[in-house]
């Protein structure tokens, strides 16, 4: 893995944007590139629309018919360029898999969005993340059916929170180089809401 | 004046049978459509024929009369493919063809039937060459398209042929129904004793007109020669398709990349001749054992390159159970369409827009077309209409639609929920099993529905809902309703 080597990746919380290889959102999360990142909660969307949009490239958003129809651009569009997105409907765990890795491994570092229904083995998530090196994208695996142990680079635990504008807490629960941290992250309104997104720490760090 | 030959394949549906080496064919067998909600016979064997079967009679009778008859329903597409086919082979007598559906051609044969050695000759040598390909035909050869046409169905040999100028008293004797009128025109012809195209003929064009309408003198006046009715050909499209036998089966992947690089390079090499693309490339393999397999794969844009072909075809070939081996190879490019030929991509965003396109087709090829889609804005006000997901193989990314406050999940239909403490959004409630309390609500945006459409007429009202538990809801529901339900119609941001 030289590319850990090359850069040694700051404990999250501490401003470095310049990094290569990681991808800065908002503030001070950073999420690096060529690795696969979980994310779970009822705020997990959101999670990935915005990282996604920080991310320059197709964002391929792969899952079951059901995921991938109740996709709203309309209220997307706020957050995330919405003609980037590609919509894959897979229908067996198998071709969502499939369809993954082969995102993942494609030239361009394109960011990759799988809603999984259940459970990541450890095989699977192993495979991913070395589709996810191959290809130099992001890779965010939305967890809808719980956490296990995993080749993932971080994990995130993101909840909407009760507030007067739109805001979430998202907490890295699981750093591979010792991320960590929790972020309250507010929308201050306006249309174009990725670009007036405000981020404290929840935690002083 | 041009020569008119024109072929009439009587027995078309049971040609196409014929040479699929059908074992029906060996006893009684009839080709049937439904007509006025009853199966008819259009076409019957010999066997049929001699048993009694009749074309136009309704199946009942057919299988009283004949009761070991089988039976096949008419399938016209494919008859037209086998029609088409014979447009093409008719190349070899005329260069200028054309169709005639749904069972004939019509060539153009001035200046060519010398090279046969006269028209009879010409007709016969198609007959033989037809025979050959186990196809049943009848020739009539004239002045005149309608002449040509009529003498085929009509004439009294397997080649009728008039003489040039003398048209009209070949067809003197023929039938009415030669001229190919409608039926309720020959019927009532009969009616007034009018049984020949001869008779016509002596009759006055006024009155003819007069009485059964400008159809029946134009036929007249077409078959005759005296107004021009000439053929016109068209070119068959272009196939793009190579094929190859081997002396040999292989069987080993390697092998079966190398056929598949050759042919795709014999197409490419055409389609870039003509400046085309194809969306669509179709492999057949013909097994020694197991018959002929097929597979197809598609482009997300026309597509020349062999490289692209073989890089796609390689996890269906992969797939593909070869025992024996394969011996022969067609590859056939389909949805043709032009391209303007480029330079290499050069700059970011035309590598990023081909990277974009490959994956496209990646992803496709295994999961289907119509799996990998993109947002279309619709203008539309109703939520679940503003926007639609359509093929992304095509698109061109673009996406444009005034803000609203939306969701970023819609469930359509929406979801029901528990009310606990009622209230306008209700106080208290439960979904998906889990309880949550309104602490503001936003609203109502009402919309009313498109009652001018097959859609649910009722008015609602989506209030924008937080939660105290965190999450921000849209809640809907119809007012006017008598059971006063609500329901979450997506989530918020």
């Amino acid at each position: 893995m030289g590319r850990a080597d090359l850069h040694p990746l700051c404990a999250a919380g501490t401003l470095s944007l310049a990094q290569l290889d990681t991808l800065a959102m908002g503030d001070r999360i950073q999420l690096r590139k060529g690795r696969i990142h979980e994310v779970s909660g009822a705020g997990a969307d959101i999670f990935a629309a915005i990282a996604a949009a920080e991310h320059d490239q197709s964002v391929l958003w792969i899952g079951l018919y059901r995921d991938i129809v109740s996709l709203c651009p309309t209220g997307l569009q706020a957050y995330l360029g919405v003609e980037t997105v590609i919509l894959v409907e897979a229908v067996s765990r198998g071709e969502l898999l499939w369809a993954a890795d082969q995102a993942l491994r494609a030239e361009g570092g394109f960011c990759v969005i799988l809603e999984m229904p259940d459970m990541l083995s450890l095989k699977e998530s192993r495979r991913l993340q070395l589709a996810a090196e191959q290809g130099g994208g992001l890779g965010l695996i939305l967890l809808r059916g719980g956490v296990s142990t995993s080749a993932a680079q971080t994990r995130w635990e993101c909840a909407p929170l009760h507030a007067e504008m739109p805001t979430w807490e998202w907490t890295c629960v699981k750093g591979k180089n010792g991320e960590s941290g929790a972020w309250r992250v507010t929308c201050q309104g306006g249309q174009n809401a990725k670009d007036t997104l405000h981020m404290a720490p929840a935690t002083p760090p | 004046m041009p020569r008119i030959l024109s072929i009439w394949l009587p027995q078309l549906p049971l040609d196409r049978l014929t040479r699929h080496g059908d074992a029906r064919l060996s006893g009684p067998f009839a080709i049937i459509t439904e007509e006025k909600n009853a199966w008819r016979l259009t076409h019957a064997n010999d066997l049929a024929l001699r048993a009694g079967a009749a074309a136009g009679q309704a199946l009942a009778d057919a299988r009283a009369i004949c009761p070991d008859l089988l039976t096949e329903p008419s399938d016209p597409v494919r008859e037209d493919l086998l029609l088409r086919a014979l447009w093409r082979w008719a190349d070899t007598l005329s260069p200028r063809v054309s169709l005639d559906p749904p069972d004939g051609l019509l060539l153009d044969i001035s200046g060519c039937a010398h090279l046969f050695g006269g028209e009879e000759e010409m007709g016969h040598e198609a007959l033989t060459r037809l025979k050959d390909l186990q196809v049943q035909a009848q020739i009539g050869i004239a002045d005149t398209k309608g002449g040509a046409r009529a003498l085929a169905r009509f004439g009294a040999q397997d080649v009728s042929i008039a003489a040039p100028g003398d048209v009209a008293r070949a067809l003197s004797a023929l039938p009415v129904a030669a001229l190919g009128l409608p039926h309720t025109i020959v019927s009532e012809l009969a009616r007034a004793g009018l049984t020949t195209i001869g008779q016509l003929g002596e009759q006055k064009s006024a009155e003819l007109a007069r009485r059964f309408g400008l159809h029946l003198t134009k036929a007249l006046q077409t078959a005759t020669g005296l107004t021009p009715d000439p053929v016109t050909p068209k070119a068959a499209d272009p196939t793009y398709a190579a094929r190859m036998t081997l002396p040999e089966p292989i069987g080993f992947l390697e092998d079966l990349e190398s056929v598949l690089q050759r042919l795709a390079d014999r197409i490419c090499r055409k389609l870039e001749r003509d400046q085309r693309g194809a969306r669509r490339f179709h492999l057949t393999v013909r097994c020694v054992d197991t018959g002929d397999h097929g597979l197809s794969i598609g482009f997300a844009r026309p597509c020349l390159d062999p490289e692209a072909i073989l890089r796609q075809f390689s996890h269906p070939l992969s797939k593909l159970e070869i025992e024996y081996g394969a011996d022969w190879f067609r590859l056939v490019a389909e949805h043709i369409e032009p391209i303007r030929l480029k330079q290499g991509s050069f700059g970011e965003d035309a590598k990023r827009a081909d990277q974009r396109l490959i994956l496209i087709e990646t992803l496709g090829n295994r999961l289907g077309f119509d799996h990998v889609r993109v947002f279309r804005a619709r203008d539309h006000y109703v939520p679940e209409h503003e926007f639609s997901q359509v093929e992304a193989a095509g698109m061109t990314p673009s996406w444009s639609f005034a803000p609203r406050p939306r969701p970023i999940r819609l469930f359509t239909p929406p979801e029901f929920i528990h009310v606990e403490t009622p209230g306008r959004p209700p106080l208290n409630f439960k979904w998906r099993r889990q309880s949550y309390a309104t602490d503001r609500a936003h609203g109502p945006e009402r919309i009313t529905p498109r009652w001018y459409r097959e859609e649910d007429p009722r008015t609602r009202d989506y209030w924008q809902v937080q939660t105290d538990q965190g999450r921000r809801l849209w809640l809907l529901n119809y007012p006017g309703d008598a059971d006063e339900a609500w329901y979450v119609a997506g989530e918020l941001a």
